[in-house]
């Protein structure tokens, strides 16, 4: 079982890069100089490893985010507004409160784990009041999020010089410290993996954590045992909608130092995809953000220095995902 | 069994909805050689990168930058460009040229300001230069601003000399400077004349809404303008469609690229600004190392602003006319007439 536990995620990157190299070489180019352009452009320098691991930490934040619903039995595909409404709330707390780094970046992250939270626990409340199911109000609520952030950096947040739609830049003192000088890498990414490390001891350890996979197996049998299920519905929709707005956190303080419209490039769905190919654990979570940072980062590098069309590395990416799929209908099948 | 199912279906579904999200993140790109280690000897020694916010296609703001890349590569410059790119990943690919030892990388927009800032202090290397925009910081953040006070300027000069009625009409896309700057020059060029000329002048808030110039235009035609221009990128085509309907008479003059082919017979010329003929200028005076950190202004005299052809409406100004007009550019480019801007 643990065996196999490792040997499906494998197996579908392989099936997806054996498709796509097909796909490549339909196009007329050579599979292999392109894998290696990639392999180069996220593992190549340096300065290219911590690009790759600064799109790993918001993968793992949105990985972790819907993983968290997922082991209670939720899908929550809400978590790109989520991480709009943390990243939101923490470029508030990051621009306009004034405090020493030690205290400031901490309320930050509370502000952005507050936003997300705030956005999952209504889609929580909405389906234990009202019976709505998580998936399409999250996904609807994704809507009000990107546009409600769009208003406020067009408006009431706007930068006073320049025209262009964004926040102020946030204070020195909000701003993650970096880790390599010269490169974009900064202490998210210890905050991630703390987060990775919380995640495998609720899961694993908790009392709590134990209910909620209950909850995660069968309502019916949770009720059964006397476990809160509204209750714990709602906590998992709130911290898995925290996790997504640290993601948001994440960006806004290390990353891009302000907000803007467009903070995010679809990273919340990514989660959905590194969660299934990580089978939701820690760990796994945790080196499939790893694989996805670098699809992301090595994606683009192709993009850049070599003459492949745009679309072939579209559906190179969505290759990965798409067996990631394919492997989750045959799990579901088994149980 | 069939809930999960349907479960299945729907993240598939959603799956579908994030590569849609990874594609419009994404960028492309055209290598002279596609192999970005091999040092060849011959003249392209210079690497050229572009970074549009948009599609290089789109008929517009991006495909301007685009044609004037192609046209630094026709003069012998190794170029490489991603487009549709997001602003979550500027500096990531500005970093990303800059990291391959690209020369000069061109930011197309006044939203690429802030990555260019936190970028360059580490790449000492590589030039990096922001079009629209007025920014600059030592060694290594140029700007490229097209002059479009004098655009406007010309655009008013012919409007006045051509109206019959005794009233002009501009109108702007969104209020900010590089558009107000339009607006000012148009009012100038049209007080330059002094033939009593009456300059009408507005502006409708975006660049993307179409109708909502063309409601503004045949507002300004129900008042008396018979010669209207605009500086509102794709919002503007709206101005062609009112001119369309429009009495005998009315004209439209066009701006950015020649407009003529949007109401042939109708527009009477259009007043160029080409950011691509700008590019190539910035690039050739990195080659001979006189690319420097400042805001270059490119107006008539570097020929980026200019005056289209009349083509079929050449009758509607007299010979006379024309030469003035010729005459005021040139005294504008010698600068014997300064124009303001709304810019600084």
């Amino acid at each position: 079982m643990n065996m196999k536990k490792i040997i499906k995620p494998v197996l579908s990157i392989l099936l997806a890069l054996l498709v796509g190299a097909i796909v490549i070489a339909v196009v007329g180019e050579n599979p292999l100089d392109i894998y290696r352009s990639m392999l180069v452009g996220a593992f190549g320098s340096k300065s290219a490893v911590a690009g790759t691991l600064v799109k790993t930490t918001t993968m793992i934040f949105v990985g972790l985010s819907y993983g968290f619903a997922y082991k209670c039995g939720l899908v929550n595909i809400g978590i790109e507004g989520q991480l709009y409404m943390g990243g939101l709330l923490s470029a508030l707390a990051a621009i306009y409160v004034e405090l020493p780094a030690p205290i400031h970046i901490p309320l930050c992250l509370i502000a952005g784990f507050a936003g997300g939270a705030i956005w999952g626990a209504i889609a929580g409340w909405l389906k234990n009041r009202f019976n709505a199911s998580e998936m399409i109000t999250t996904v609807m609520m994704n809507y009000i999020a990107t546009y409600f952030v769009a208003f406020m950096v067009n408006g009431p947040i706007k930068e006073k010089d320049g025209t262009y739609p964004q926040s102020e830049r946030i204070l020195d003192s909000a701003r993650f410290p970096t880790l390599v000088p010269g490169t974009q890498l900064t202490i998210g990414i210890l905050i991630a993996i703390i987060a990775v490390v919380l995640y495998i001891i609720y899961w694993k350890k908790t009392a709590g954590g134990f209910e909620m996979s209950v909850v995660g197996s069968s309502e019916r049998v949770a009720a059964y045992a006397g476990i809160p299920v509204k209750r714990m519905i709602i906590t998992s929709m709130l911290i898995s909608g925290g996790l997504g707005g640290l993601a948001g956190a994440a960006e806004v303080l290390g990353v891009q130092f302000k907000i803007m419209d467009g903070l995010s490039s679809g990273y919340g769905f990514d989660g959905i995809a590194v969660s299934l190919l990580g089978n939701n654990s820690g760990i796994g979570i945790m080196l499939s953000s790893l694989l996805f940072g670098a699809l992301r980062y090595g994606g683009n590098a192709i993009q850049m220095f070599t003459s492949l069309p745009i679309a072939v590395i579209y559906i190179l990416q969505a290759l990965v995902i798409l067996f990631v799929v394919v492997d989750v209908f045959r799990m579901e099948r088994r149980k | 069994m069939k809930k999960k199912t349907l479960i299945a279906l729907i993240m598939t579904l959603a799956l579908a909805g994030s590569c849609i999200g990874c594609g419009s993140g994404g960028s492309s790109s055209a290598s002279d050689s596609g192999d970005s280690g091999s040092s060849s000897a011959s003249a392209s020694d210079i690497k050229v990168a572009l970074v549009l916010p948009g599609s290089a296609n789109d008929k517009g703001w991006n495909q301007e930058a685009y044609d004037g890349l192609q046209e630094i590569k026709e003069n012998g410059y190794e170029t490489a460009y991603s487009e549709n790119v997001e602003a979550s990943d500027y500096e990531t690919i500005f970093r990303g040229y800059a990291d391959q030892g690209y020369n000069v990388v061109f930011g197309h927009g006044t939203e690429f300001e802030d990555a260019a800032e936190s970028v360059a202090p580490d790449y000492p290397d590589t030039m990096f230069c922001i079009t629209s925009s007025d920014i600059s910081q030592e060694p290594n953040v140029c700007s490229l601003q097209n002059l479009n006070n004098e655009q406007g300027f010309i655009a008013g000069v012919v409007a006045a000399l051509a109206t019959k009625s005794g009233t002009v009409a501009a109108i702007g896309g969104m209020e900010i400077p590089s558009i107000q700057s339009y607006i000012m020059g148009f009012e100038q060029g049209v007080d330059y004349v002094d033939n009593g000329t009456t300059a009408l002048t507005a502006y409708t808030g975006d660049f993307s809404d179409a109708t909502k110039v063309m409601e503004q235009a045949k507002a300004f035609i129900d008042q008396g303008a018979d010669i209207i221009s605009q500086d509102a990128d794709e919002a503007g085509l709206g101005l062609f469609e009112a001119v369309k309907d429009a009495p005998e008479g009315v004209y439209a003059i066009g701006s950015v690229t020649d407009q003529y082919e949007e109401c042939p017979g109708r527009v009477l010329t259009s007043a160029t600004n080409n950011i691509g003929e700008a590019m190539a200028v910035a690039v050739d005076q990195y080659a001979s190392g006189d690319l420097t950190a400042q805001c270059y202004k490119y107006g008539i005299a570097e020929g980026v602003i200019g005056l289209a052809d009349y083509h079929d409406c050449s009758d509607v100004l007299t010979d006379e006319q024309k030469d003035f007009i010729n005459e005021t550019m040139d005294k504008i480019a010698s600068g014997e007439i300064t124009v303001e801007s709304a810019q600084q």
